[in-house]
């Protein structure tokens, strides 16, 4: 998520709130953050009318002439672009530290709640290996939850780390988003190996309410290969049986394949592999990899060119179409595709992560290309305008 | 005995160009070459090795866990059979043997037009509905039969009217078939049809030459032309994809297979099935059989030259499936179970399909019907006047049937690598061989199953890309540019 600094005023404690642009606009009583991005907005109201009952803290630009008014939490000094960039109904967290957390982005439509940092895999390619989590990170997504209540998001990722350890802290989470935002699509990004406990996967089915949508990494046709990737053993029978549960409850399921040297080399069984055991999912997904994290680490292992793989991408997407089974193609820049393929391909990179080249400028196709990541250290050699 | 890896449950046959098939117990298959098959049922396969991988993938082998296999494994198996999980689904009405058609073929053995005393009563109609009714299937098709079945039509719609009456409690997907020469149509009854959502079928074996070759009327007319006139009214009113023909395939049509699919495709009618002769009724006597029969090799052949024709149709854009083809390729190429009465194991006789005849005597299938007609009481279940469902649906004739048409027990069929891409059909079985189980080295309907299945075997192996996407478009019933992906 993006992140950016400032210096803090009355900052006691973390304060989420949901940005405001206008003073006239307090759409949220006791939870807007005022954002300051011009001198012309410190207008007299500003000064004499407000205090913590209309206003939970302020953003204020580093281009703007600002002492920080009595009470009221002021993270001051914040880079000019940073404000700019601000939208009226982004969801901020501002830590005493002066740290501050975008978790929200109203223009985005890869929004997602990260549950926990910890994960029961260790996956060779790990953009975001596991860490310890931060103290009550539960009370922040609740919190956060509800302030969403006030944006009303029509789509909505619940990620990690793996989710699923959170047990029954993961239903809570789940059956709240029923509650705050009914109409919010959601895609839980899980390996499902919890999943294979049908009372478990029952209760979570059901507090998705047919609004939940549920995506399963699955690397390879056997066991041997899945697991050497998952870095965990017993992992590949676990899945499927949580795949196996999900489908006897009738949840919509996803799969995800992330392509790299260790997975290009087998897709042809994969496919078959996915048709003959689980010909109910609703979506496959291969996906380019993000090259930070372990994937950084391990790249010599792990690299491969898509512009050189795309035959093999091409024969897996065509397998798939012939049989019914849909599919889609994320992080891969059309100037590495065929155009056959360009139909499957999504703007898949989160909105924050979303980057592109200087020659990207020239090319005629940027809009309907996802870009590459900007936390990756390795794209294609053969990236080229279109 | 300390072997590398596990193998578990398949089947093999060796292929004229020295492969083995390999196929296991959910419809996976492989082909190995002869040194390869050697290593692996011999423990000799490198496990690190590709191939050992890929038969890994498949349930074909473990060197590590057993157990999720096996789960794996139950669950595509439960799903290829899932045609059982509903009981009777097909239930065919005879509704009188009357008919103003005399075809030389006809396996239902029909009557005089004006012989009333071999039409279904309205008591024994109203007990038919009943029975059919009482199938603990969710989905139910009354399919109504002949004779022609319109010259009884005021029973026609007593049942429908019953039917559907009954089906305000029952709650079940209800569907009605009417099958008929289409002669006797005319608007009344069109719009009659219409209204009530009651399906087609009917028969055309072919251009005017070939269809009035067999199709003969009782008043000298010609059966084609009548048929014409009526199948363009009946369009008039009703959705043409609603209308659907059979044809049955004898001597004098084997070597016009184009012709026949060519008057297909004329008429608009959206595939076939390439059906060969019935061994029952009429077409079993000598004088019949002389103009009528042909070998089981030459319609093997007659079908191996034919489907390229069609593939070749589907390819130039008209989506046009041969059925035989689509249900073989589904059992084959697909983890889906597909039914089919008279291919499938467990046979349909009885638990997927019954027929109801004129009288109430309740039979397994319309064959046999017509081994009772021909003398033979055989497959006598009972009769909806005198008995309850469960005496009729639990007969010891039925059980009996359906112990007797299971592949995995049947000598020959148990070790046969197609098993699961096969079926059994006993009553065929014991009009031919007089044996339920039947003797498979000497058994036409074995010799051709698998001489089909190894041709498209063959097919699939070649993998021609146009090929197989006409195949896909068969299987997923969709256009050849939805199977390739080209979205526009």
């Amino acid at each position: 998520m993006k992140e950016f600094i400032g210096v803090p005023h009355n900052i006691n404690q973390p304060i989420m709130g949901i940005i405001t642009t206008k003073l006239n606009n307090w759409f949220v009583k006791n939870s807007s953050i005022f954002v300051v991005k011009d001198q012309n907005q410190l207008s007299k109201k500003f000064s004499l009318g407000l205090n913590r009952r209309h206003l939970m803290a302020s953003v204020v630009s580093d281009h703007v002439q600002f002492s920080p008014l009595g009470g009221i939490p002021c993270l001051s000094d914040v880079n000019g672009e940073v404000c700019e960039a601000l939208n009226a109904g982004d969801v901020v967290l501002i830590e005493p530290s002066g740290n501050a957390t975008i978790l929200y982005l109203k223009n985005s439509p890869h929004n997602s709640l990260f549950l926990t940092n910890r994960c029961n895999c260790l996956c060779i390619m790990c953009p975001q290996p596991p860490t310890a989590d931060p103290e009550n990170l539960l009370g922040m997504n609740l919190k956060l939850i509800s302030l969403l209540g006030k944006v009303k998001p029509p789509h909505l990722g619940i990620t990690g780390g793996e989710p699923t350890l959170l047990g029954d802290d993961l239903i809570k989470i789940i059956a709240e988003c029923g509650e705050k935002i009914p109409n919010t699509s959601l895609t839980l990004l899980t390996n499902a190996r919890k999943l294979q406990n049908i009372e478990f996967a029952k209760a979570l089915v059901q507090a998705g309410r047919c609004k939940l949508v549920i995506e399963v990494p699955l690397f390879s046709d056997n066991d041997t290969e899945h697991d050497s990737i998952t870095g965990a053993k017993g992992s590949f029978y676990e899945t499927l049986r949580g795949l196996y549960s999900l489908a006897l409850l009738e949840q919509p399921v996803g799969l995800r394949m992330v392509l790299h040297a260790l997975t290009i080399e087998r897709l042809p069984q994969y496919t078959e592999f996915i048709y003959r055991n689980l010909p109910f999912v609703i979506n496959v997904a291969f996906m380019g990899m993000e090259t930070t994290g372990l994937a950084e680490k391990n790249l010599d292992l792990l690299w491969a060119d898509p512009y050189e793989y795309w035959h093999k991408l091409n024969d897996a997407v065509k397998f798939l179409v012939r049989r019914n089974v849909p599919v889609s193609i994320y992080n891969h820049q059309l100037c590495t595709l065929p155009r056959d393929l360009w139909p499957f391909a999504k703007r898949s990179i989160s909105t924050w992560k979303e980057t592109y080249l200087p020659l990207c400028s020239e090319c005629n196709e940027k809009n309907n290309c996802c870009g590459i990541f900007v936390t990756g250290v390795k794209h294609s050699d053969f990236l080229n305008a279109l | 005995m300390n072997n590398p890896y596990i193998l578990l449950p398949l089947r093999f046959s060796r292929f004229p160009n020295s492969k083995v098939l390999i196929v296991n117990d959910s419809g996976e298959y492989l082909f190995l070459n002869p040194v390869n098959f050697e290593n692996l049922i011999s423990y000799r396969l490198d496990h690190k090795s590709e191939l050992f991988l890929n038969l890994k993938g498949k349930h074909i082998v473990t060197d590590t866990d057993i157990t999720p296999i096996i789960d794996l494994l139950a669950t595509k198996y439960i799903t290829k059979k899932a045609f059982l999980q509903n009981f009777t689904y097909l239930h065919m009405v005879v509704l009188t043997l009357r008919c103003n058609h005399r075809c030389n073929y006809c396996h239902a053995s029909s009557e005089a037009a004006d012989k009333h005393s071999w039409d279904m009563s309205q008591d024994t109609a109203k007990k038919v509905v009943q029975m059919v009714m009482e199938t603990p299937s969710s989905a139910v098709k009354i399919e109504f039969q002949g004779g022609e079945p319109l010259l009884n039509f005021d029973i026609i719609k007593l049942i429908v009217k019953e039917a559907k009456k009954l089906n305000r409690q029952k709650n079940k997907n209800l569907s009605f078939v009417l099958c008929t020469n289409l002669t006797l149509i005319d608007k009344p009854i069109l719009r009659y049809l219409k209204k009530e959502g009651i399906l087609v079928s009917t028969s055309l074996d072919g251009p005017k030459e070939i269809h009035d070759c067999h199709r003969i009327m009782r008043n000298g007319e010609s059966s084609y032309d009548s048929f014409i006139e009526k199948l363009r009214l009946s369009k008039d009113i009703l959705d043409r994809n609603n209308i659907s023909p059979l044809m049955t395939i004898t001597q004098n049509s084997i070597s016009h297979l184009k012709e026949i699919i060519d008057e297909y495709v004329d008429h608009g009618f959206q595939g076939i099935f390439l059906r060969n002769l019935n061994p029952y009724g009429y077409a079993r006597t000598e004088a019949n059989k002389k103009v009528l029969e042909y070998s089981t090799n030459e319609f093997i052949e007659a079908y191996k030259k034919i489907l390229p024709y069609i593939i070749q149709i589907n390819l130039s854009g008209t989506h046009f499936p041969e059925s035989f083809t689509t249900i073989l390729l589904t059992r084959i190429l697909t983890p889906f179970s597909t039914g089919f009465v008279d291919l499938q194991s467990p046979t349909g006789a009885g638990i997927s399909g019954v027929i109801y005849n004129y009288n109430g005597d309740v039979y397994p299938s319309d064959e046999a019907r017509m081994l009772a007609k021909m003398g033979d009481q055989r497959f006598l279940m009972g009769n909806v006047n005198k008995d309850s469902y469960f005496t009729i649906f639990e007969s010891k004739i039925l059980r009996e049937i359906i112990e007797s048409s299971c592949v995995e027990t049947i000598p020959g069929c148990h070790s046969c690598a197609y098993q699961i891409y096969c079926g059994a059909d006993p009553i065929r079985n014991y009009a031919t061989q007089k044996d339920l189980i039947g003797h498979r080295p000497t058994n036409d309907f074995c010799h051709k199953n698998k001489k089909i299945i190894t041709f498209l075997l063959e097919l699939i192996e070649k993998d021609d890309p146009d090929t197989m996407d006409v195949f896909w478009s068969w299987i997923t019933n969709r256009s050849l540019t939805e199977v390739r992906g080209q979205i526009s």
